[in-house]
């Protein structure tokens, strides 16, 4: 008997062909002057909190920053600050099971870049721990460079290679549903909150 | 007409599922065993029996068309942006055999276990043993309409493996036992009152509780602890890009991205014609999803899965089912090449006041009337007369599937298939007599004309039968408009 995959790929194949070619890159996206500007303002539609970098220290951006100051549980990776006081620090590279990463508060991590015209923030990982960090935890913290901003979608694609990664995602604002009658609500699996530090 | 029914591919009763617990819930809606001939105006009157929901809904969905909308007007390429991703899936429809081979190997050689599916029954089968031989029994689902469209709650819950619905709307419509009535806002006909009511049932939420921020909250909670407790993840697949073997998935809930987190094992169902050819093709189709579906200028997760991650296993589960059949169809083809981002529903005149479940198909709107013709014509054969033939949902389609049209080709071969009821057969092939002949058509017209205006506006009302249903039925003019015309010269 003829398997599943051979029969539907032989039954695709027969169908005659319209000579239909591919068209293309998409030409001339939409020119954003300032990068930043755009960014700051798409990703604050989405609900995260953008918070310029004016010093290059997070750490003193942070402290002011009420989220931050509650945190028990913290996981920092690729940024340097510390952890606020009283607060335990948790090395993702010690985790044995990924579910006791649900007790975590805050997750501050770095984004690879951003995308001015909907402010989204790319990251990518092959790390299980990471992945896991990113959503379980109750709120997320990003830095993203200021002069690592590309305009729109088709920029962000033409940066990155889907082949180098096993997770890679693109995280505008924190996690919401509007699924009940319509109502916005900020807040739904993932993170309640998203803030955004722009250096 | 009394309630909606399940989905096309479910036969069976109500059934919950919620970690084993064989709980007794009050259903809102029955589910009713799927009729053999889809009435759609027996259902859109049981909806619009209500006229305050219906008027709610209505209002509702074009609250969501007009953010759309406003983010449209923020792209001053968006015309060529829909030019483009239509060319795109042109390109995918013409290739999808070699498309599909280009995915399966490259998906494969990222770790992924690739199993192929001709029909609903194979795919859940295909599941089921994936997660049998797992010993998996504790399933969450991220939103996918395509194993709604299998029925593969149902099915696992047949064979002992309980399955939780994570997102929002679609946990809420399976804590109340019906399908979803759109295919991004599932619970769209639901009222908040009436959520907080299933949420009091079975989340414990006290009694009278309907903010949704603190429905939400409590929603949160609960599926935390499923997500926690999951064994498997069964999510939808949005893209799968056939130069890389990346599967994309875009939710706002992030319930994917915490479904398939924490336990080892991830099943991604998807139709076949999800293919894109290549990474790049990404950067139309994400502008144009979320803006379509609800105004967002991008869903808050648009993640690329590539392969396992790191200590898990990743299924794929890939689907014909009809797709095959319906790519060989160049006249309708055009519609395989939906994204699903919902546009045509939220600004259809016709689904708005007459609601998804009218139409008794998984995938509902403008476009499921042109998606279940295909699946089973005798059954789909009223749904192509919902339609006003506005043309609206063509112009909101991100992608340019010439709904409207494709609406009226269905209406000529479902003719043609002889599927009309004989009534209206004859009475177009009369109406067809008269109007190809002046000499009679005039005459009679003219006679039409001075009896209706004799009659009072009530009867008339009454002979114009469900067209004079809400309306007023104003005495025809002294003239013809022929005379008038005629007159004016």
């Amino acid at each position: 008997m003829i398997s599943a995959h051979d029969d539907v790929l032989r039954r695709l194949r027969a169908i005659p062909k319209r000579g239909v070619t591919h068209p293309g890159f998409f030409a001339e996206p939409m020119p954003i002057a300032d990068l930043p500007a755009r960014f700051t303002t798409a990703a604050e539609a989405a609900g995260a909190v953008v918070i310029p970098l004016h010093s290059n220290n997070p750490a003193s951006a942070l402290a002011l920053h009420g989220v931050w100051n509650a945190t028990q549980q913290v996981v920092i990776a690729g940024v340097d600050v510390v952890p606020p006081s009283g607060a335990v620090m948790v090395d993702l590279a010690t985790i044995r099971d990924l579910h006791d990463l649900a007790t975590v508060d805050a997750v501050v991590m770095r984004g690879m870049f951003g995308v001015a015209e909907n402010g989204a923030i790319w990251l990518h990982t092959d790390s299980a721990a990471v992945r896991a960090a990113l959503v379980v935890t109750q709120h997320l913290i990003l830095v993203v460079s200021a002069s690592e901003l590309v305009p729109t979608m088709h920029q962000a694609y033409a940066r990155l290679d889907l082949r180098a990664t096993s997770y890679g995602v693109f995280i505008s604002g924190p996690s919401k549903t509007a699924d009940i009658e319509q109502s916005l609500v900020i807040g739904a699996h993932g993170p309640l909150s998203l803030t955004v530090l722009l250096q | 007409m009394t309630a909606p029914e399940t989905n096309e591919r479910t036969a069976s009763g109500p059934r919950t599922s919620d970690l084993g617990l064989r709980t007794r819930i009050k259903t809102l809606s029955p589910p009713v065993n799927p009729p053999k001939i889809i009435d759609h105006r027996a259902r859109a009157a049981a909806f619009i029996a209500d006229p305050g929901r219906s008027q709610w809904h209505d209002q509702a969905l074009w609250f969501v068309r007009t953010k759309r909308d406003k983010a449209v007007a923020q792209v001053p390429e968006w015309e060529r942006l829909r030019t483009h991703a239509a060319a795109i899936k042109a390109y995918v429809v013409d290739n999808l055999g070699e498309l599909l081979a280009q995915f399966i190997a490259e998906a494969t050689a990222a770790g992924a276990i690739v199993h192929v599916a001709r029909d609903a029954a194979e795919h859940n089968a295909i599941v089921q043993g994936i997660l049998n031989s797992a010993g998996a029994t504790r399933v969450v689902k991220s939103k996918s309409m395509l194993t709604e469209q299998c029925g593969l709650n149902h099915h696992l819950a047949d064979h002992g493996v309980s399955v939780v619905d994570t997102d929002l709307g679609e946990r809420i419509v399976q804590l109340a036992q019906e399908p979803p009535s759109h295919i991004v806002l599932p619970a769209i006909h639901r009222r908040k009152e009436e959520v907080g009511a299933l949420f009091a049932e079975h989340l414990g939420t006290p009694p009278g509780l309907d903010d949704p921020v603190a429905l939400t909250r409590a929603a949160r909670t609960h599926l935390r602890t499923h997500f926690l407790a999951a064994d498997a993840a069964i999510t939808g697949v949005n893209f799968a890009v056939a130069d890389t073997g990346s599967i994309v998935i875009c939710t706002n809930e992030g319930n994917m991205d915490f479904g398939t987190a924490l336990p080892d094992l991830h099943i991604a169902c998807m139709g076949l014609e999800k293919l894109v050819p290549l990474a790049s093709d990404l950067g139309v189709f994400t502008r144009l999803l979320a803006r379509s579906a609800t105004g967002q200028a991008i869903t808050t997760y648009t993640s690329h899965l590539r392969g396992p991650r790191a200590g898990g296993a990743l299924h794929i589960v890939i689907v014909d089912d009809g797709r095959v059949t319906h790519a060989a169809d160049v006249q309708t083809n055009a519609a395989l090449a939906c994204i699903r981002c919902g546009a045509c529903m939220n600004t259809c005149p016709i689904f708005r006041r007459a609601g998804g479940h009218s139409y008794g198909s998984t995938i509902p709107g403008p476009i499921g009337i042109v998606l279940a013709p295909h699946r089973d014509p005798s059954r789909a054969r009223h749904l192509p007369d919902a339609c006003s033939v506005c043309g609206s949902c063509s112009d909101v389609c991100p992608v340019k599937i010439p709904l409207h049209q494709q609406i009226l080709t269905w209406r000529g071969r479902l003719a043609d298939l002889g599927l009309l009821p004989w009534s209206k057969r004859i009475g177009m092939r009369v109406l067809a007599g008269i109007m190809a002949r002046p000499w009679l058509f005039r005459p009679l017209a003219w006679s039409g004309r001075r009896l209706a205006r004799c009659l009072p506006g009530v009867l008339r009302r009454r002979l114009a039968g469900t067209w004079g249903q809400g309306h007023v039925v104003p005495a025809p003019p002294k003239q013809s408009f022929h005379a008038q015309w005629r007159a004016r010269k």
